[in-house]
């Protein structure tokens, strides 16, 4: 569902969960998977590489954590940087919409 | 217990691309091995868990993505190379940018420790003067090729004895006349000996290293004089007269008396150890 509009909204929502806090690749397929109620998910494939792309834009950074009896996870945190972008991010986006909504309503 | 990283790195080597990320394999396991415990906890048997967590491995196009987006830019390999932090850099400029940093720190560390930049030049002088001594030797000995026409056709005589079967560089006039003969053997045979010769003519006595020849040794060696001649077979004989080729080097530097003329010597004569020789040509 919403293939074409999905297109380059996986790096802006990753963005936007970590804005929350750290969180580690599974997670964040999980919580647009659970949060959008299925009709956001992506491929596990493409949410890492859209965290690789972002974290070698310096917009986000990885980091091994261990916990006590479960499997080290790397957990991605926003940079200043990513948290510029994600703002910038989130303008254009109500922009968008907003503009789309005028669009198509009906005269 | 599954080995999800094995799964995860054998997958992505099947898909080319070489030796993947540790990092990318690393992530994926943890990956499969969420979604393996996810799916046992929520009821779903080991195969179908194991299944649902194989799925995630299933999209060669997508996997090939995630392996571009971890693969260093070449900005990115330079920059961790040099240890430098990121600076903004422009794509033709790369390599002069690379290659004034790295003069920079060298002569920062010159600054800093002077002692072992010193040692480390002296090293390097060493070891490059080293290496070019034994290239030269080798090049003179194994290289470069003798020369002479038909370098690989000459050979060397030793004569050889049960008490030196090494053997030694001589030989007697009368062996000298049987290698002479042997024109089967070899197309022709000249003899040498190295001498030195006391030069006193000049405005200064000299030591001169020379040697004598056989008349063929000239022609044998592809020689030839650039003023004069060579030898004569009616040289070679005893009691003939004694005649001498100069080097090209020696009759144009030394201050041999002369009249105008390089060919017409006043005093054609050099002394030869105890014999006068007559100049020739």
């Amino acid at each position: 569902m919403f293939v074409e509009l999905k297109k380059g909204s996986a790096e802006t929502l990753i963005l936007a969960l970590l804005d929350e806090g750290p969180r580690h690749g599974y997670e964040l397929a999980k919580l647009i998977d659970d949060r959008s109620r299925g009709q956001l998910s992506f491929h596990v494939a493409n949410v890492y590489t859209s965290l690789y792309k972002l974290e070698r834009a310096g917009l986000v950074v990885g980091r091994w954590l261990e916990k006590a009896g479960q499997r080290r996870r790397r957990f991605y945190r926003l940079t200043p940087a990513g948290r510029r972008q994600l703002a910038l991010r989130r303008e254009n986006w109500r922009a968008f919409v907003g503009a789309v909504d005028i669009v198509l309503k009906p005269a | 217990m599954r080995d999800w990283a094995s799964i995860a790195r054998e997958r992505l080597m099947a898909i080319g691309g070489g030796e993947p990320d540790p990092t990318i394999v690393e992530e994926l396991a943890a990956h499969m091995s969420a979604v393996f415990d996810d799916g046992r906890e929520d009821g779903l048997p080991d195969d179908a868990a194991a299944a649902a967590a194989l799925r995630i491995l299933e999209a060669p196009d997508l996997l090939k993505n995630i392996m571009a987006a971890r693969r260093p830019t070449t900005r990115a390999r330079v920059q961790q190379w040099g240890r430098q932090p990121a600076v903004p850099v422009q794509k033709g400029s790369l390599m002069f940018d690379t290659m004034a940093r790295d003069v920079k720190h060298a002569l920062r560390m010159f600054v800093q420790s002077p002692a072992f930049a010193f040692a480390a030049v002296a090293a390097l002088t060493l070891g490059i003067a080293v290496n070019t001594a034994i290239f030269s030797v080798v090049n003179a000995v194994l290289l470069r090729p003798l020369p002479f026409p038909d370098a690989d056709r000459i050979v060397f005589f030793m004569s050889t004895s049960q008490n030196n079967p090494a053997g030694f560089p001589a030989a007697s006039p009368a062996k000298f006349g049987h290698f002479q003969r042997q024109t089967e053997v070899t197309e022709m045979a000249a003899a040498f000996n190295s001498a030195l010769l006391n030069y006193t003519d000049g405005s200064f006595p000299e030591q001169l290293r020379g040697g004598r020849v056989s008349s063929n040794f000239f022609g044998l060696m592809g020689a030839t004089t650039v003023l004069g001649r060579t030898f004569t077979a009616e040289e070679d004989r005893p009691r003939c007269d004694k005649v001498v080729i100069l080097s090209e080097p020696f009759w144009r530097t030394r201050p041999l008396r002369r009249s105008g003329s390089r060919f017409s010597w006043t005093r054609n004569r050099l002394m030869a150890g105890t014999s006068f020789s007559r100049l020739d040509g």
